[in-house]
């Protein structure tokens, strides 16, 4: 606003130096001319008008005035006096004017004068009128907004620039513009999508009612190819002197962009919102889930190394040992002082390695619970560090082990017990049956000519008992040791359990004549020893039960998914189906003892190996017919393997 | 072959079994004196007093049962073994058990064989003799006198 006042008053300033110090060439014609003509005029009228003479130098005077302004005629007044001085009154002898004479000539100036000079004020005004109109259009013009203003018959009359740019039409051509016109060219809607009319536009209620009225309307004419636009209408009423509207001023304003703007704002908002949402139903989420988890899940702020508050604790982490997330972080060292005191040194050693390792380890101790238990506890956890890499938190979770360690315990402690036993059984009871077989032989050996046929027989069925029971120790010693034995599996290859196996068995194999083929056997991850008793097992079974012809057994291995499926089938004597199962009991025989030995332990051996091997035996037979004895093993594959 | 005489240490805590083993050594063809003690204790007892002057009666071989009242087999391996005076005697030990782990200790202890006693007569006859055989007759056994 001050840029403008200050340009106006320049325009100003500018008009009255053109006026009173530049005087046009045409201007002094006038003031010499017009007198000259006027003397010439009354010289040549002199018979005829004499009685007007000062008429005509009037008349000279004010079109002087009227044509070069009120200067010019002042200079024509002048020269007036001075040429009819000259021409008029000199001749006739008079060399001085004489009083009488000057009073007339003041006269004559001050009324020929007087009109030009009443001319010049209109003139003057004339034009403050029309710089201020010029002012005030290029004031109009220089605006952002549309501005047209329309009459009461709704015919625009003004048009600035903008309202021309705005509309993509010529003020001429807005001026020409019709109301049915504006109503064929123009898709207007509203705010809501409803559509609206000519009749809807706020000039209407102007010149109806003569109060201010707006409206925001999506807008869309041919005159303008960027599409749909958000213009905002504003019009305001020039009211006449009897208070009714006699022009409408219209403004207006493209708002597509500050309405995008708050449409993409709206956008964001709903967006943060609905993101706010979804961040509040994960933090829920995961609060649900960690105060299901039967672990103590926990997060502490601040460096561990320099001292943490703890800042969360689930639910079960609570109720596990007792203490409150207040109580945690009340006790020295956060909850140090509740670790069991042989743990300590171990616990804070294993946490340092922890602090300072990339893969920190769970870390295993014993608190001490509020009411007073002994809680054996997992440690995990990871330190939380800033994008610096310096620590600022830690997080972890604590699970509550003290079950698994009695289980283990017990576990340990049973398996201690079972072979304990076994050792009894493996020396304490056969020592005293050495004492009766050796003995009974002794006597045997030693009285032989004092007793008879019938007391060595005796002696016999004595010696063959304790011989059996000795079996029967040794395999039940070989039974329990499949489930005692703890070593760890490792790779083995059964092609060699099998050479071993054959080897054991190699004398039983030539008495027999056994024919045995093979296929080549893959490695699984196993107890090679437990492997062989499986292999001996069935293989001797295999020789055992023999039909009438010398045995036949082939040991093959078939894939199927993740398991190795072997099998050793023989042309033996063959399982009634109906046994299949019970021949994997313990103690379960299906033959007199007369007939085939054995301690009915075998395939009970071969059922657990497989088992502790994580497989399954079966057996598929006819009675006469043969059987095949299958067992299962995962498939072992080395870690790395490219193949 | 016939002109030697050995001198052996049985620790037996089985009267059975003592009199088993004296029974299988009568055949011997060896000269021999057999000493038995009944547990650990006594056994490290009847070695310590063979110390020094009187090495005259220190056993040539000892066998060895494994389990053993007051202070078993094991111990007695062990004590034998880590002693510098004693550690050449030849230890055979005879026990009832097969236990693997039994095995693998003897041996860990230095053990100079173990053999596990076998139920028939007729064998543990022929096991004695061939312990005879091999340890009297064909193994070079160190001489004392120069300990």
């Amino acid at each position: 606003m001050v840029a403008l006042s200050d340009t106006l008053m320049q325009v100003a300033h500018k008009h009255r130096q053109f006026k009173f110090l530049e005087f046009r060439w045409q201007d002094v014609v006038w003031a010499i001319g017009l007198p000259v003509l006027a003397t010439i005029l009354t010289l040549l009228l002199q018979g005829v008008a004499s009685a007007f003479p000062f008429l005509i130098f009037f008349a000279g005077i004010t079109l002087t005035g009227y044509f070069a302004g009120f200067t010019a005629a002042l200079v024509s007044a002048v020269w007036t006096v001075i040429l009819t001085e000259l021409v008029l009154v000199a001749p006739a002898g008079q060399t001085f004017i004489s009083w009488e004479q000057a009073m007339w000539y003041i006269v004559f100036l001050l009324v020929s004068l007087l009109p030009t000079w009443l001319q010049h004020r209109l003139k003057r005004s004339n034009e403050a009128l029309r710089v201020t109109t010029n002012q005030l259009e290029a004031i109009l013009d220089a605006v952002d907004s549309g501005i047209t203003v329309m009459d009461v018959n709704e015919k625009y009359v003004y048009a600035n620039a903008s309202a021309a740019k705005l509309t993509g039409l010529s003020a001429e051509r807005i001026k020409s513009m019709t109301q049915d016109e504006v109503r064929r060219s123009y898709r207007m809607y509203d705010e809501t999508g409803n559509h609206v009319t000519v009749d809807d536009m706020p000039y209407k209620k102007v010149l109806r009612d003569g109060v201010r009225s707006e409206i925001t309307i999506r807008s869309s004419s041919p005159y303008v190819p960027d599409g749909d636009r958000w213009i905002h209408i504003t019009a305001a009423p020039v009211l006449d002197k009897n208070g009714k509207p006699q022009f409408s001023v219209n403004v207006f304003r493209n708002i597509t962009e500050v309405r995008q703007a708050e449409m993409q704002e709206k956008e964001l908002q709903r967006k943060i919102l609905s993101m706010a949402r979804i961040v509040d139903t994960q933090r829920q989420r995961l609060e649900d889930i960690l105060n299901t988890v039967p672990v103590m899940v926990w997060e502490g702020e601040g460096d561990p190394a320099t001292g943490q508050t703890m800042v969360f604790v689930n639910n079960f982490g609570i109720g596990m040992l007792g203490y409150t997330l207040e109580e945690w972080n009340n006790a020295p060292g956060v909850g140090l002082k509740w670790i069991h005191p042989d743990d300590v040194e171990h616990t804070k050693r294993k946490s340092e390695e922890n602090y300072h390792s990339d893969a920190p380890e769970p870390i295993e101790f014993r608190m001490i619970a509020r009411d007073g238990r002994t809680v054996h506890i997992e440690a995990r956890a990871i330190i939380v560090k800033d994008e610096h890499g310096k620590a600022i938190g830690a997080r972890g979770i604590m699970t509550d082990i003290t079950a698994r360690i009695q289980a283990e315990e017990d576990l340990r402690r049973s398996n201690e017990e079972l072979q304990q036993f076994a050792y009894v059984a493996s020396h304490d009871l056969q020592e005293p049956l050495r004492m009766v077989t050796s003995y009974l032989q002794l006597v045997e050996d030693r009285y032989r000519e004092q007793i008879d046929d019938e007391g060595r027989e005796f002696i016999g069925y004595a010696v063959d008992g304790a011989s059996r029971m000795k079996t029967l120790i040794n395999d039940l010693l070989t039974h329990s040791r499949v489930q005692t034995n703890r070593e760890r599996f490792v790779p083995v290859t059964m092609n060699d359990v099998l050479q071993r196996t054959l080897r054991n068995l190699s004398s039983k194999i030539e008495e027999t004549d056994t024919n045995i083929t093979c296929d080549d056997l893959p490695e699984v991850l196993g107890n090679a020893s437990m492997l062989e008793q499986l292999l001996q097992n069935l293989i001797s079974n295999a020789i055992k039960f023999k039909s009438e012809q010398p045995p036949t057994i082939h040991i093959g291995v078939q894939r199927e998914r993740r398991e190795w499926i072997f099998c050793v089938k023989d042309n033996g004597i063959g399982i009634d189906p109906k046994y299949a199962e019970r021949i994997f009991v313990i103690f379960q025989r299906l033959h007199s003892r007369s007939k085939y030995a054995g301690t009915g332990i075998g395939l009970a051996i071969c059922k657990k190996v497989v088992e502790r091997h994580h497989g399954r035996i079966w057996v598929e037979s006819e009675k006469g017919k043969g059987a095949t004895f299958y067992f299962s093993l995962p498939v072992y594959q080395l870690q790395g393997s490219v193949s | 072959m016939t002109k030697k005489f050995i001198r052996i240490l049985l620790v037996e805590d089985n009267e059975g079994d003592v009199r088993l083993t004296r029974e299988a050594l009568r055949e011997s063809q060896i000269q021999h004196q057999l000493y038995v003690v009944e547990n650990g204790v006594e056994a490290l007892e009847f070695l310590n007093s063979k110390r020094g002057m009187s090495k005259e009666g220190r056993p040539d071989i000892i066998l060895l049962d494994l389990n053993l009242p007051e202070k078993d087999g094991r111990e007695v391996l062990q004590e034998i073994k880590v002693d510098q005076d004693l550690r050449r005697i030849p230890v055979i030990v005879l026990t009832t058990s097969n236990d693997e782990q039994d095995i693998l200790t003897s041996y860990d202890l230095h053990a100079n064989c173990y053999i596990s006693k076998p139920i028939d007569i007729r064998t543990f006859q022929s096991v004695v003799q061939q312990i005879e055989q091999f340890w009297f007759s064909i193994v070079r056994l160190p001489s004392h006198n120069f300990m």
